[in-house]
């Protein structure tokens, strides 16, 4: 694990995880919620779907693949019926510690022909992409995949 | 001939130090006005809300007042500027300019898996720093989100930045600048919305004829960036649909590509259109969208805890120490003079016109040369503005910019050599540093006859000649007509060639009229 000059991290993110296991029951337990709990499932527009694939890089305008994406929602639903009144989102377990800065000096870098090495393609120093014209620009992700 | 050597020295030192920042580029003038940290990794947002922006301004040369049902554009800047850091904003690795690609490179800028962003504390301070400059409400405790897009200079995937409570937020700038045929100076304010840390994304060359794009993660452009959103709206209905214009690199561009952009909404909206929400580039004639705005799914960085700010150092909490910790008073304590204190602290204390304020603040470095001037000479400043303004900035704009520094030394060197300021001698040295390379500022000196007459003597055989030719004025000075005697030093400059060192003059004519 390459954590960059955040060695004292470690045994902090340790104790946090302690901190969090000592609250967690012992073992799994789980009752399904009845499908009359839940709100109406929602229609998937035409439109949202091209957003989604647009945005997960992927092609999945298939009969198959509709049903999978109906079922993920389904399934994600459940969350509506957790009661989060009252209770503040949490960021991270590290989010009450306080944040490491470090001096402006250099310590890292230099390291071009270990990175570079890493890399199937490279020209020169540089790493090489297919064309760059992936995102959005098209309107669908049209390299190869 | 010491303390002349020790002041050459230091001006010396203090120019080499200064070498990249005069002359200064075209960028750093106009970001003295926009922000005065002008460094790494973060931006400032500006956003004049719901502030009536002139869209057909120039007809006539007057400006619209706008009929109450006008469309009016609206523009929001988003200003990226890159602070001025040893090392990158969440790793130890190095920034320099025109590096070998890849070369300043951490395994986390590469985003390796399992490597962590570490903040740098240079960058909080800065960020702070400019909050502070620009009048805003700075966050005690912040938080950091990931931005995702996919592209290839952004190898983790996402970008960290700060979305849902940024560092600083609701700021506010007053700048003046002079309009018209009189040049009265306009007050105006612009609302800052945040000022954000934000990490820059790698750098990508498209190789159109090999169909590959190459990738540098240097991430060290040293530029300022301005993307402008824009919407038209009538005042006093909710703002309409705007678009981004990218890829603004030149503050002319910028004003051409938003008042372009507020045109074309007007027209689109006018003739029974809609406003497409998209980004557009101004590189094309046509200005073709690039593409429409995409969802950035923003998250919270888990691997950033909250950054806090503390008030002062009796607010720390045990267990920070200070070396960890960013305290607001003390960066308070560093802010150094802001450009329109400065500008009102030149016109109060050295009687000057405001324009000439907004001229030396403008050029980098050119107060400190005006006040070492003053300093040096004890010359009116009046006198001495003139000079800088005119004949100092004239060479400026006309020649080569890298003469300055020996202009600034030659010029330094005869005000010292002179002890007192003779306008005329300085000016034709200066004039004749641009034109004839190579010649020092003393051969010059030399070669003219420039010295300053010095030799009581002499000027006493000189004083004595006008006395006696002017017996009318001498009689006046005897009655009581003291400012007669401004004539008859003027007479003694002529036979001097204007190179009499004037106290001297003056104390014996004085002797010889009394």
């Amino acid at each position: 694990v390459l954590y960059s000059q955040h060695k004292p991290c470690i045994a902090e993110i340790w104790i946090s995880l302690m901190k969090v296991q000592m609250g967690v029951p012992k073992f799994p337990t789980w009752e399904p919620v009845p499908e009359d709990q839940l709100p109406p499932s929602a229609q998937i527009p035409a439109d949202l779907v091209d957003k989604l694939e647009r945005l997960a890089l992927l092609d999945f305008r298939t009969k198959q693949g509709l049903v999978c994406l109906e079922k993920a929602i389904r399934h994600a639903d459940q969350l509506l019926v957790v009661d989060t009144s009252a209770v503040e989102p949490m960021d991270s377990v590290l989010e009450d510690r306080a944040l490491n800065l470090r001096d402006d000096t250099a310590m890292e870098g230099d390291c071009a022909e270990e990175l570079l090495r890493l890399s199937k393609n490279i020209v020169e120093e540089y790493f090489v992409a297919p064309p760059g014209k992936i995102f959005p620009l098209s309107g669908r992700f049209s390299a190869s995949h | 001939m010491n303390i002349l050597n020790v002041i050459l020295k230091n001006y010396r030192s203090r120019l080499q130090r200064n070498q990249t920042t005069w002359p200064p580029p075209v960028l750093q003038r106009v970001s003295c006005y926009v922000i005065c940290v002008n460094k790494y990794q973060y931006f400032v947002q500006k956003f004049p809300r719901g502030a009536p922006v002139n869209s057909n301004r120039e007809e006539n040369g007057k400006r619209n007042i706008y009929a109450p049902q006008q469309l009016v554009g609206v523009v929001g800047l988003e200003i990226h500027a890159q602070i001025n850091s040893n090392t990158k904003l969440f790793s130890g690795s190095s920034v320099r300019f025109s590096a070998p690609p890849n070369s300043l490179v951490s395994f986390f800028d590469a985003s390796l898996p399992g490597t962590l962003p570490v903040l740098n504390k240079r960058c909080v301070e800065a960020v702070v720093m400019t909050g502070l400059a620009l009048n805003c409400t700075i966050n005690k405790k912040s938080l950091f989100d990931r931005k995702h897009y996919f592209y290839a200079d952004l190898p983790a995937g996402y970008q960290i930045t700060q979305q849902r409570q940024p560092t600083a937020v609701n700021g506010r700038l007053t700048y003046s600048f002079l309009e018209g045929k009189k040049r009265s100076q306009v007050t105006k304010t612009v609302s800052i919305k945040q000022i954000q840390l934000e990490q820059d994304s790698g750098k990508s060359l498209h190789d159109d004829v090999r169909g590959q794009t190459l990738i540098d993660l240097n991430r060290a452009e040293g530029q300022l960036r301005v993307d402008a959103n824009v919407s038209v709206h009538k005042p006093g209905e909710p703002l309409g649909i705007r678009t981004e214009v990218k890829n603004i690199n030149s503050i002319r561009y910028l004003a051409k590509a938003i008042d372009y952009e507020i045109q074309r909404q007007i027209d689109i909206l006018q003739s029974g259109g809609r406003v497409q929400n998209e980004t557009r580039l101004i590189c094309t004639a046509d200005k073709a969208p690039l593409f429409s705005t995409p969802a950035f799914r923003f998250m919270p960085e888990p691997n950033l805890p909250p950054l806090i700010v503390y008030e002062d150092n009796a607010s720390l909490p045990a267990g920070i120490s200070v070396c960890q910790a960013v305290v607001l008073q003390a960066i308070r304590q560093e802010l150094p003079e802001l450009p329109s204190i400065k500008r009102d602290r030149l016109v109060q204390t050295y009687g000057i016109l405001p324009e000439h304020s907004f001229t030396l603040v403008n050029e980098d470095g050119l107060v400190e040369y005006f006040e070492s001037v003053l300093k040096v000479t004890k010359m009116e400043p009046r006198k001495v503005i003139g000079w800088v303004t005119n004949d100092l900035l004239g060479h400026l704009k006309q020649q080569d910019m890298s003469s300055i520094q020996t202009a600034q030394l030659a010029l330094v060197y005869i005000l010292l050599r002179t002890r007192v300021f003779l306008l005329a001698a300085a000016s034709q040295v200066f004039q004749e540093m641009w034109t004839s390379s190579g010649k020092t500022a003393q051969q010059i000196f030399q070669e003219k006859d420039l010295a300053l007459v010095t030799d009581t003597a002499q000027l006493h055989s000189i004083c004595q000649r006008v006395v006696d030719s002017h017996p009318e004025e001498v009689d006046a000075i005897r009655n009581g007509k003291k400012k007669v005697l401004n004539k008859l030093m003027g007479l003694v400059q002529k036979e001097t060639k204007g190179r009499a060192d004037p106290v001297l003059v003056r104390n014996i004519l004085q002797e010889k009229t009394s």
